[in-house]
């Protein structure tokens, strides 16, 4: 038997219920915007009905309902669909940075345009070209000088662009770094929070929310996975690495500069190094080391191809003023040794050579064919490459077989038919750019043929691991030029000599040793057909080569970002409808449950009047 | 999708709008900078090919620029060539008269006169120059006047007359690059246009047991020539031969000595190179003193230029030397007059070159731009209609999600 106010009690309870559900309709459509809300739910149940199976129960029939109870608040979320988000984030984080960046190195490029280095360049040749016209114009000169000028300023400015690019992407990648950090440390913080709650038996949604949030963020900077399977331990981990594990947040520092001054993240507890591949901070990093790099060393290599061709060209010519031997460029810092040696390790002793180019004593004809059988070995990436040739091999062929072996030195003839080794930059980063490592022959095509090295086999090879490793090269005639130290393309400038006296600049060769006549302008011919000649550009054969292979490449890797991010931006999208759809509020949904619990409410604040009357009538009208 | 939050609605409209408008300003760009290539990655191959395209193409205007600035070189030196024919010819006139030998001695001294005065013509057109201060005739020594007049006692003439030319200038020309590695000289050698007969030049070394001691090179009208240790004279002749040079050398079957003649009428320039002494040890050449002027004292050179022959004449009717004046005298002016007109000739198969050059830049100049522009350019009526379009979509998504919106369940509550 059930007392006198069960239904007072029932009604309250019901109206409660009512009002909670009302509140929680409040919460959702206050809500509506909130970013990463979901959508929550009151879950009713009923109450506990009576009796329960016991001895003392009374003898009446059961169950008899007790009304209504609220059983949990729940938020809608897919935590399947979550997870997925948080991996598409890393991929929409990761080619959304490389869309936003390559597009400033494109615009580096300032191709196609009247203005880009290449332009420059073709007005540079074009005024040797002049020159060649009329060789004993001062005039000729002078706009030979200006353009160069204005070449060295355009490659210059090139350079420190990519310089402040490159700059600006550390800061960013540092900037990204210190946000990982800061992340993971509020989802330990809100871990704490929720598992707290949640051993009291609560739902923390609105925490939860949050975190699922700051998740999604951390997500957009770099690749992680979530792992949900211990419900006391919510874990976060990147590349096989726990980064938040409950309470216990990792971090990252930034250390172990290499030579330019660019540190790679590092984890802080274990000092090992962090391998990011993905998100923002990835691509950060890969755009630092890899394109930047790669932009700068296509530069540099350019610079000093063309740097180097144009002197050697003009220290062969006469200016009109009789002098000769002068470079047309002056590159400042060169290794400031006549040897190439290099202290590497800094301990006072030299213990490398480091030699940019290396030209053999004897005139070849390309057409020749060789006679001899041997290997040559050169140095690549982290070793050597071996470049077989065989007695019917022409001298041409062995030229392009030396430049196809994806070695980093090529080979090409100079314009007396000398056979000419020079580095490209070294992909390794502990290696150094425009060094020429290894040079070995166990014929006799380097050495007797070519006239570069001394002897053939293992005990005549050129090996950059030493201090005067040019005694390796023929002493009576082979020559060879020092490396730059640092970036060529940082400091091409006009030979200042020049500049202080036009009429040095050269035009003709002249003949047998006498200076060029005033109407010569062969050097300066000579000069100009640099830009057609297949003069090994790095691995590239010619400088009009150079500057389309250069604009195709980085706008390719501008086309594939770009497209690549507009994909990965669909599928997240999709994928965040996906979660609007289950998660997301409904106004018109909300609004009909509003209706709903407000009749609920109503019907149950009706129930309590119509009890109370049942009792008015019981306790006020019985006339007792 | 099962259900639709409300803020989808709103997402998705402003997902597409962003794109739409993202794309309408990268249009609008295009527009403005009349270009299909805003950016590199819009089409980085066209890219790749438009800036070689550009790079080509600024390169082909300067080979025009250079073509035309040969052809106006050759133009006047044409002109001073033909002068100096109409001259020679004259003198030529003026030969067969003399030679006829119905003239007094008096007469022949008139007709010397005018041949004196017809050759200070002929030095002066060979010492022209043009209008940019250059000389002509000089080849690469274009700031020095190639001929340099040496006066002095002649027989039968009054006073100082000329009595030889030295060549100061160079042997060639400059050049200059009209296709690619495609060079033409540029001026007119005077050693190579004034010049009459062919030149010999006989060593009288017997040469039988010479031996090459050591490698070394050697010049002969600016053809390096190798020697190799162990080469004998044979060698040497043979290598000559081959050297391109227009020199032919010979070795006398008696007296075993090298002898050299030009094929066709120019000045011969042969020296050793720095560092060797092939010609000087057979004989050609003496130990100091730079080409043309280092014969060997002991070596017969012979042939000189027009005004040598000139001079002849000169000379010869000066002292009524009939047989003279018509024998070596006419041959030498004859043999001017050849190589004068094979000059001329000459110079017009360059400038029909030059003229074939210029045909061809002509065509593949505009080509080149157009394959540029193809790459490059903006097709603007395809440009504005998509414009347009996208201008359409852009309204009507605008106006659709305007009316959209506003409708909820709130719109019917009371």
């Amino acid at each position: 038997m059930h007392s006198t106010f069960t239904g007072i009690e029932m009604g309250k309870r019901s109206l409660n219920a009512h009002n909670q559900g009302l509140i929680t309709v409040g919460h959702n459509l206050a809500n509506a915007s909130t970013e990463g809300y979901s959508r929550q739910r009151v879950e009713l149940g009923e109450f506990y009905p009576i009796y329960a199976p016991e001895l003392n129960r009374e003898e009446t029939p059961g169950q008899i309902g007790q009304g209504v109870m609220i059983d949990r608040i729940e938020r809608m979320k897919d935590d399947l669909l979550e997870g997925r988000i948080d991996v598409e984030s890393g991929l929409e984080g990761y080619w959304g940075a490389r869309d936003k960046y390559v597009l400033q190195l494109e615009q580096i490029h300032n191709e196609p345009s009247d203005s880009s280095v290449r332009t420059l360049m073709d007005k540079f040749w074009d005024s040797w070209q002049e020159l060649s016209l009329r060789p004993s114009d001062a005039g000729a000169r002078e706009a030979v000088l200006s353009r160069g000028d204005a070449l060295a300023d355009g490659i210059r400015d090139q350079y420190r662009r990519l310089t402040d690019f490159r700059a600006a992407v550390d800061g960013d990648v540092r900037g990204t770094v210190q946000q990982v950090n800061e992340y993971s440390r509020q989802i330990a913080t809100l871990n704490v929070e929720i598992q707290k709650s949640k051993a009291l038996g609560d739902n923390p949604n609105d925490l939860m929310d949050r975190r699922d949030v700051l998740v999604e963020k951390l997500g957009h900077l770099m690749p992680i996975t979530v792992d949900q399977r211990d419900s006391d331990e919510f874990m976060v981990h990147t590349d096989g690495m726990i980064l938040v594990q409950g309470k216990i947040a990792r971090t990252f520092e930034m250390k172990g500069a290499d030579d330019e001054g660019f540190a790679s993240p590092y984890w802080k507890d274990t000092g090992l190094a962090a391998d990011i591949k993905g998100g923002t901070l990835g691509a950060l990093l890969e755009l630092r080391d890899v394109d930047a790099r790669n932009e700068i060393q296509t530069l540099d290599t350019m610079a000093l191809s063309f740097t180097d061709l144009v002197n050697e060209t003009h220290r062969d010519g006469y200016g009109v003023n009789g002098r000769t031997g002068l470079d047309f460029f002056k590159e400042w810092p060169f290794i400031n040794n006549v040897a190439g040696n290099y202290d590497r390790n800094g301990d006072g002793q030299y213990d490398s050579t480091y030699v940019y180019r290396m030209t053999g004593k004897n005139a070849l004809v390309a057409q020749e064919q060789i006679g001899l059988a041997g290997t040559i070995k050169i140095s690549t990436a982290g070793g050597v490459s071996e470049v077989p040739y065989n007695p019917t091999d022409t001298v041409a062929d062995l030229v392009s077989r030396v430049n196809h072996a994806g070695a980093e030195v090529t080979a090409r003839l100079t314009r007396d038919g000398k056979l000419e080794l020079r580095a490209t930059p070294a992909a390794e980063r502990g290696e150094p750019d425009f060094v020429v490592r290894h040079v070995e022959d166990s014929g006799q095509f380097l050495v007797g043929y070519a006239g570069l090295l001394r002897a053939s086999g293992a005990e005549g090879a050129y090996d950059w691991g030493r201090a005067d490793a040019t005694t390796a090269l023929r002493q009576d005639g082979a020559a060879f030029a020092v490396a730059p130290l640092a970036h060529p393309s940082g400091w091409l400038a006009v030979a200042p000599e020049l500049r202080s006296d036009p009429l040095s600049i050269a035009a003709g060769f002249g003949e047998n040793g006498r200076p060029a006549a005033a109407g010569d302008g062969s050097a300066a011919l000579a000069i100009a057909s640099l830009r057609t000649q297949a003069v090994m550009v790095g691995s590239l054969r010619t400088f009009d080569d150079h500057f389309a292979e250069a604009v195709a490449r980085v706008g390719l890797s501008g086309e594939r970002a770009q497209n690549a991010a507009a994909t990965h931006d669909r599928i997240g999208k999709e994928l965040r409808d996906l979660r609007s759809s289950i998660s997301g509020v409904n106004m018109d949904e909300e609004l009909a449950n509003m209706i709903k619990f407000q009749h609920g409410y109503s019907a149950a604040a009706k129930f309590v009047t119509q009890v109370d009357s049942m009792l008015d009538t019981v306790i006020n009208r019985m006339g007792v | 999708m099962q259900r639709v939050s409300t803020d989808l609605m709103n997402d998705d409209m402003q997902f597409w709008t962003r794109r739409r408008e993202r794309e309408m300003a990268s249009m609008e760009t295009k527009m403005a900078r009349q270009t299909r290539l805003e950016n590199l990655r819009d089409d980085p191959l066209a890219a790749a090919r438009a800036v070689r395209y550009d790079s080509v193409g600024a390169r082909l205007q300067r080979y025009e620029k250079n073509a035309l600035s040969a052809q106006d070189q050759y133009k006047v030196a044409e002109d001073y060539v033909r002068q100096a024919i109409d001259v020679s010819q004259r003198v030529r006139e003026i030969a067969v008269q003399g030679a006829n030998g119905v003239y007094s001695k008096e007469d022949q001294k008139y007709m010397a006169q005018e041949v004196d005065q017809l050759l200070g013509e002929l030095v002066a057109l060979a010492n022209s120059r043009a209008p940019d201060g250059t000389y002509l005739f000089a080849g690469e020594k274009s700031k020095t006047q190639p001929f340099r007049e040496i006066e002095g006692a002649a027989v039968g003439a009054a006073g100082s007359v000329l009595v030889g030319l030295q060549y100061l200038g160079a042997p060639g020309g400059p050049e200059a690059e009209v296709s690619e590695g495609g060079y033409v000289p540029l001026a007119l050698s005077g050693s190579d246009v004034f010049w009459a007969e062919r030149q010999q030049a006989i060593s009288t070394y017997d040469a039988r047991d010479w031996r090459a001691v050591a490698d070394s090179s050697f010049i002969v009208d600016g053809k390096a020539v190798q020697v190799k240790a162990g080469d004998n004279v044979y060698a040497v002749a043979a290598k000559i031969n081959d050297s391109g040079a227009a020199v032919k050398a010979t070795i006398d079957p008696r007296t075993f000595s090298l002898s050299l003649e030009t094929t066709v009428p120019h000045q011969m320039r042969v020296e050793d190179a720095s560092g060797g002494a092939v010609l000087k040890e057979l004989g050609l050449v003496a130990a100091t003193g730079a080409a043309p002027d280092n014969w060997a004292p002991s070596a017969k050179v012979s042939g000189g230029s027009m005004f040598d022959a000139v001079i002849r004449l000169r000379d010869s009717l000066n002292k009524g030397d009939i047989l003279e004046t018509g024998g070596g005298a006419l041959a030498g002016i004859d043999g001017g007059l050849d190589n004068l007109q094979r000059r001329v000739a000459e110079i017009g198969a360059r400038t029909e070159r030059l003229d074939a050059v210029a045909a061809r830049l002509n065509r593949e100049i505009p080509d080149t731009a157009k394959l540029e522009s193809e790459e490059a350019d903006l097709d603007m009526t395809s440009a504005i209609t998509d414009y347009r379009m996208l201008e359409y979509a852009h309204k009507a998504s605008l106006g659709f999600a305007g009316r959209l919106f506003p409708q909820t369940l709130l719109d019917f509550l009371r």
